[in-house]
């Protein structure tokens, strides 16, 4: 469980995320919508200080990350898989390589556990053929995989995502929705997922905030996107003319 | 631009701080390392067996051109080679061309892992990005540097006899004994301090002006001419520093 209070942030004196409360339970999808700059990306980094927020608290469990020591921020980090809006694969290392790295860091497993332990993940996200391949030699959709492989590979407390299917055709978007999903589900992992694709949102979204202009603008679950009057929701919900032209029809 | 230079030194100082501390399982460092040394040091050893080559030819040639006095021996021109090689040309000079070459890619591959987010994905695994990533750069190259230091003298020394004794500018008597002559141990412990010091230098900086790009592609490239010339300006300092301190 993620608990997030009064998260506040701003950049050289413009706000980007004011008073932020919100809470992500475990075993569960939560998702974090809003327009591109709405600071999704922001918000996701100030969950774990890779940007310190102005103001508010984040919970890990109970454990508040910006007030334990550094050594317990790294223990919670590590206790945390995240998939960047880029990947940020390591691009000196083969796909296998890069999936296998939070083992050798820090798992005390042997050779053997961690070659099956990688073969798992990579089973897992359909990428078993493309170990030994580098992140330039391989697809968007393929990157992402890997990211996502990697993420899960020390068996996550936390999943952190930003856009995991953005950039992609909507069906290998779908199978990481629905990957997603069941990581959750499977290993019970406290999911936050950033995105702004209604289609994960409808499908997937367990539980979805909303954000606008820095605020939460709603909060509630996936299904309820059509039919929930919050104007911000609507507004955003319809802010694409394919979907003005669904509710018409 | 005092106070940015005087805070850059503040931040690099902390940096070091977390660089000299635990960089990780110690299988993954060497590893690293020997990464390390064969990327800035195996690679640069053509560039430098070539310019060692050539300066070390211009050096004698200019030194027996402008000797025409009878009265100054000619074992002279092996004695003022020897002297420039192993004072200034393969320990400055060589250390100025590696700080273009060695420390300009060092910045800029820790550039565009940041603004790729990887050192972003190592912080949070957990993994401490300064040590992780910094310290097999600066053992590597601090380890490799001498090496190359002593292939520069050793090729130098034999362009500039070969210059000038096989063209029968200087014999190749005279020039042997000026080679040997008042040899000082001392002065190899010197060029070997500067050495260490110009590798440590040139690693830590252009790995500390790297690490912190902001931006994009266009940061990437800024970051790396600073490394360059930052490395350019300590090396200069160190070497007037230290040879006030060791010849003075
Ligand atoms: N490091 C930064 N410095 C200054 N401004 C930033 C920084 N990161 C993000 N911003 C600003 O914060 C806003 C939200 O960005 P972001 O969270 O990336 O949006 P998105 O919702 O598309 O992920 C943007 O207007 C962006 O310009
Ligand atoms: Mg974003």
């Amino acid at each position: 469980m993620i608990q997030v209070e009064g998260l506040s942030k701003s950049f050289n004196g413009r706000t980007v995320l004011q008073n932020i409360d919100a809470l992500f339970e475990k075993g569960r999808v939560n998702l974090v919508i809003g327009r591109s700059g709405s600071g999704k990306t922001v918000f996701l980094k100030c969950l774990v200080g890779l940007l310190k927020p102005d103001a508010g608290k984040v919970y890990f469990d109970g454990r508040s990350f910006y007030d334990v020591d550094r050594s317990e921020q790294q223990t919670i980090r590590r206790e945390l898989g995240k998939v960047f809006q880029m990947g940020a694969l390591f691009d000196s290392m083969t796909v296998e390589e890069n999936v296998r790295f939070p083992l050798e860091m820090f798992s005390g497993l042997s050779e053997k556990e961690k070659k099956d332990r990688v073969q798992f993940c990579l089973e897992r996200v359909n990428l078993a053929h493309a170990a030994s391949l580098y992140p330039s030699e391989i697809s968007g959709g393929m990157r992402k995989r890997t990211a996502i492989a990697r993420a899960i590979v020390n068996n996550p407390k936390y999943l952190l995502c930003d856009e995991p299917n953005s950039g992609l055709d909507p069906e290998t978007a779908a199978l990481i929705d629905e990957l997603l999903l069941n990581i959750t589900k499977e290993f019970q992992t406290t999911t936050i997922i950033v995105t702004h694709d209604m289609n994960s949102v409808y499908e997937i979204g367990e539980h979805v905030v909303l954000l606008v202009g820095g605020r939460k603008a709603w909060e509630g679950h996936g299904k309820a996107i059509f039919d929930d009057p919050n104007e911000a929701l609507q507004e955003f919900v319809f802010s694409s003319e394919i979907m003005r032209r669904l509710r018409k029809a | 631009m005092l106070k940015s230079f005087i805070e850059g030194i503040g931040e690099y100082t902390l940096l070091l701080g977390r660089v000299f501390r635990n960089p990780g399982p110690f299988r993954l460092f060497y590893k690293r390392v020997l990464f390390e040394i064969s990327v800035a040091g195996l690679n640069s050893v053509f560039l430098i067996v070539i310019i060692s080559l050539f300066m070390g030819a211009v050096i004698s040639i200019q030194l027996a051109a402008n000797i025409e006095s009878p009265l100054i021996p000619k074992y002279t021109v092996g004695y003022a080679s020897r002297q420039s090689i192993i004072y200034e040309f393969s320990t400055t000079v060589v250390a100025l061309i590696l700080a273009g070459k060695v420390g300009s890619h060092m910045a800029s591959e820790l550039g565009s892992m940041r603004i790729s987010e990887q050192i972003d994905a190592l912080e949070i695994m957990g993994v401490n990005s300064a040590s992780f990533l910094i310290l097999p750069k600066i053992v590597g190259f601090v380890f490799i540097h001498p090496f190359l230091v002593l292939l520069s003298m050793v090729i130098a020394i034999f362009g500039s006899y070969a210059a000038v004794v096989f063209t029968g500018m200087i014999p190749h008597g005279d020039f042997i004994m000026g080679l040997e002559l008042d040899f000082k141990y001392f002065d190899v412990v010197y060029a070997l301090v500067k050495t260490f010091v110009f590798a440590f230098l040139i690693s830590s900086i252009s790995s500390y002006k790297g690490f912190y790009v902001r931006g994009g592609a266009s940061e990437v490239g800024h970051a790396s001419t600073q490394a360059v010339v930052a490395s350019i300006f300590s090396i200069l300092t160190a070497n007037l520093v230290i040879t006030m301190l060791m010849l003075l």
